[in-house]
């Protein structure tokens, strides 16, 4: 359930950041991310939201919601470090977080 | 944008400071007594509200006597909020 | 102040973060430290090997102290749990408190190397080295003027969604600000929580109006009613043994439900008025303190059990546990470690950012704060190397062996200190983050020589605790080298002035 919850995340930060125009020019330079903006937007909150979905269905919730702030802070990070390091890289695991998420779900 | 740091900017720097720190904390302590008193619940309880607001209060004082428009103003601010917490407890006198 | 209210919040956070700064630092990144705080407490006892059973455990070391205390009021233990090996016993002795570290197989404090442990980080968190009561006070005062920091640089931060991924490297103060903004708003949530929660520890001592208003003096009747669960009798003055204190350890076990012990008191031991107080342990819920029972000590009959279940005071509980982070299970706490190194680094990055914004009139107070910061920010890592270093090459049975330790601590962090003043900043870094490197990195290979319990050693045995501690000094002084390589590359050649530079 942590695992699953903490791939959201990750995706939905990654989303969240191609959502803006800055970074998008940094992971996908010939601009085609532009008129992905919206969708992106709202990909991300949604991510969000079923990540926090997942952790307070787990039992524990009080417990579950403490580690899931602290997952988003750790998410983050990693999207701000992809960005920095190798921005082209985070479509692409934005992307593959999330068939990773839900495999994580099943297994 | 930045004030020229005559002896009147200094002094009110320092107004608002002292307004804050040590009105703020006097401000925190009457609000905490005011509200052991005056909320309705059970004494032990009421007063374990009363000292997580004050908590919340004291640094909303420090943020105001800094935010607002004069040295003066803060401390009018602060002192009228802490009279009137304070007034209010000493009326109320201890929870039963 | 006539200019406007971000500007007066830009500078209020400026001057709250400065004022205290070097306190901040040290109190985030010794409490960052307080995170693994049995983890290191275990592995600076290398001789001790876990016990099975944390009841015989606690029973054997409530029987040495028969033996060991018999006058003390009362005896405090902390029962071994999955993180911490040994029992930790605290009692009055005359005027004295003593503390000691009791194996969990034996009971007895013999062949276990003398030292605080991962104590001495917890407290100098929140008392700072000073006397009661004023460590605490200032370190409250710290805690509320980081809360105003971290509230005003929240209003004054114009842009927080749009530069929330922002972070550009080598643009000089621009990427010192985007790494203090990144710092800061990542992890704000924990930020805040953590400054708040660790103001309302210290409530009873800095802010007891609220409690005082009801109860005036009569501290008796708030203790009852504000904690109750705690039972008080006083000395019958006739002597009589406790009882059987396994069983009364596993009644107490067996009535929190599948859950563990966490404190035990003996109070009165020897006393026909003996009590015996059982708490449950912190890991076991997000509450502070929860579930308490009181036992009769020479009977073993029960006499109070409690569990929180008032609405305030639940709420203070789970604040308090909130701060403590007992709660946490594995990935909570790397978490809380890592916001916290997070927190450190927000503190730090904004001191630098401090001495490198002021271009106008760089005066005696600005290079002293720059010089200042350089010791105290890789000073404090380089101390607490050194006192991993100690623990491992003061010899055992040395007198006042904690006390070593502790001063190996405090000289390193004060050379540190006076090496940043003598040295300009830009080598000053360099210089004290390659010790910081050094001393990190070196430091697994002194405990594989010194103890039996070294990285390889660890590795093979699947001892996780020792291994990932060397594995996490390994880490730092491996972070620090390259920064200190990167930081030695960045020199730029000394330019020709008419008058000399100071940095």
């Amino acid at each position: 359930m942590t695992m699953a919850s903490a791939l959201l995340l990750l995706a939905a930060y990654a989303a969240l950041s191609l959502a803006m125009r800055r970074h998008a020019a940094q992971a996908v330079p010939d601009g085609r991310l532009v008129r992905h903006e919206a969708p992106l937007r709202i990909a991300g909150w949604t991510f969000l939201a079923a990540s926090l979905a997942l952790r307070l269905a787990a039992p524990g919730w009080r417990a579950g919601v403490v580690e899931w702030v602290g997952l988003n802070a750790a998410a983050a990070a990693i999207v701000v470090l992809a960005l920095l390091y190798r921005p082209r890289w985070l479509p692409a695991m934005g992307l593959a977080a999330l068939p990773l998420a839900l495999l994580a779900l099943i297994v | 944008m930045k004030p020229r740091l005559t002896l009147r900017y200094r002094l009110g720097v320092a107004s608002r400071t002292v307004a804050a720190a040590v009105g703020g904390y006097a401000l925190a302590a009457a609000v905490a007594m005011a509200f052991a008193r005056a909320l309705p619940m059970a004494r032990a309880e009421a007063s374990t509200v009363a000292t997580i607001v004050a908590l919340l209060v004291m640094p909303a004082a420090a943020i105001w006597a800094f935010a607002v428009g004069s040295a003066a103003r803060a401390w009018a601010g602060i002192v009228a909020v802490a009279g009137l917490a304070a007034a209010i407890a000493w009326a109320l006198g201890p929870h039963p | 102040m006539k200019t406007g209210f971000r500007q007066s919040m830009a500078w209020l956070h400026g001057w709250a973060g400065l004022v205290l700064g070097w306190l901040l630092f040290a109190m985030a990144l010794t409490g960052t430290a307080t995170v693994f705080r049995s983890e290191i407490g275990d592995w600076m006892r290398p001789e001790v090997t876990a016990a099975p059973d944390q009841v015989k455990a606690t029973a054997a070391a409530i029987r040495y102290l028969e033996k060991a205390a018999p006058n003390a009021p009362a005896w405090y233990l902390t029962a071994p749990d999955d993180r911490q090996s040994t029992i930790e016993a605290s009692y009055a002795d005359g005027d004295d408190y003593r503390f000691a570290a009791l194996d969990p197989n034996s009971g007895r404090p013999d062949g276990i190397r003398e030292t605080l442990g991962g104590e001495f980080f917890y407290r100098f968190h929140f008392e700072l080295q000073l006397p009661y009561p004023w460590g605490r006070i200032l370190a409250s005062a710290a805690g509320m003027l980081m809360l105003v920091a971290l509230i005003s640089g929240i209003i004054t931060h114009r842009r927080i969604f749009a530069d929330f991924f922002t972070l550009r490297t080598g643009k000089g103060k621009r990427s010192w600000l985007d790494a203090h903004n990144v710092l800061g708003v990542l992890a704000m949530p924990f930020h805040l929580m953590i400054t708040f929660t660790g103001v309302l520890t210290l409530v009873t001592l800095t802010m007891p109006w609220g409690l005082v208003a009801n109860y005036g003096k009569d501290t008796t009747t708030m203790f009852a009613e504000v904690a109750p669960g705690y039972f008080e009798r006083e000395r019958s003055g006739r002597p009589a043994p406790l009882g059987d204190v396994e069983a009364i350890l596993a009644d107490a076990r067996r009535r929190f439900d599948g859950g563990r012990i966490g404190n035990v008191a003996v109070e009165n031991p020897g006393d026909a008025a003996a009590v015996i107080q059982v708490l449950r342990d912190d890991a076991d819920q997000l509450g502070y303190s929860a579930g308490k029972l009181a036992y009769d000590g020479v009977t073993g009959r029960l006499l109070a059990a409690y569990a929180e279940d008032r609405p305030a005071k639940k709420t203070f509980d789970v604040l308090y546990g909130l701060h403590m982070g007992r709660f946490a299970p594995w990935v909570s706490r790397w978490l809380y470690f890592l916001c916290g190194l997070a927190l450190s680094a927000t503190i730090a990055s904004g001191l630098v950012l401090w001495t490198v914004s002021r271009p106008e009139g760089r005066g005696f107070g600005h290079h002293l704060v720059a010089r200042l910061t350089v010791g105290t920010v890789a000073g404090l890592p380089i101390a607490m190397a050194a006192f991993f270093w100690a623990n491992r090459l003061a010899p055992v049975g040395l007198a006042d062996r904690p006390g070593i330790e502790v001063r190996a601590f405090f000289l390193c962090w004060a050379a540190a200190m006076l090496f940043g003043l003598a040295r300009a900043p830009r080598r000053g870094w360099a210089e004290l983050t390659a010790m910081m490197g050094l001393g990190w990195l070196l430091l697994p290979l002194v405990s594989a020589l010194t103890t039996a319990r070294g990285l390889p050693a660890s590795l093979i045995h699947g001892d996780w605790l020792f291994a990932g501690f060397d594995l996490v000094a390994l880490a730092i002084g491996c972070g620090a080298l390259m920064t200190a390589l990167h930081l030695h590359r960045r020199q730029p050649a000394a330019p020709r002035r008419r008058r000399p530079a100071l940095a």
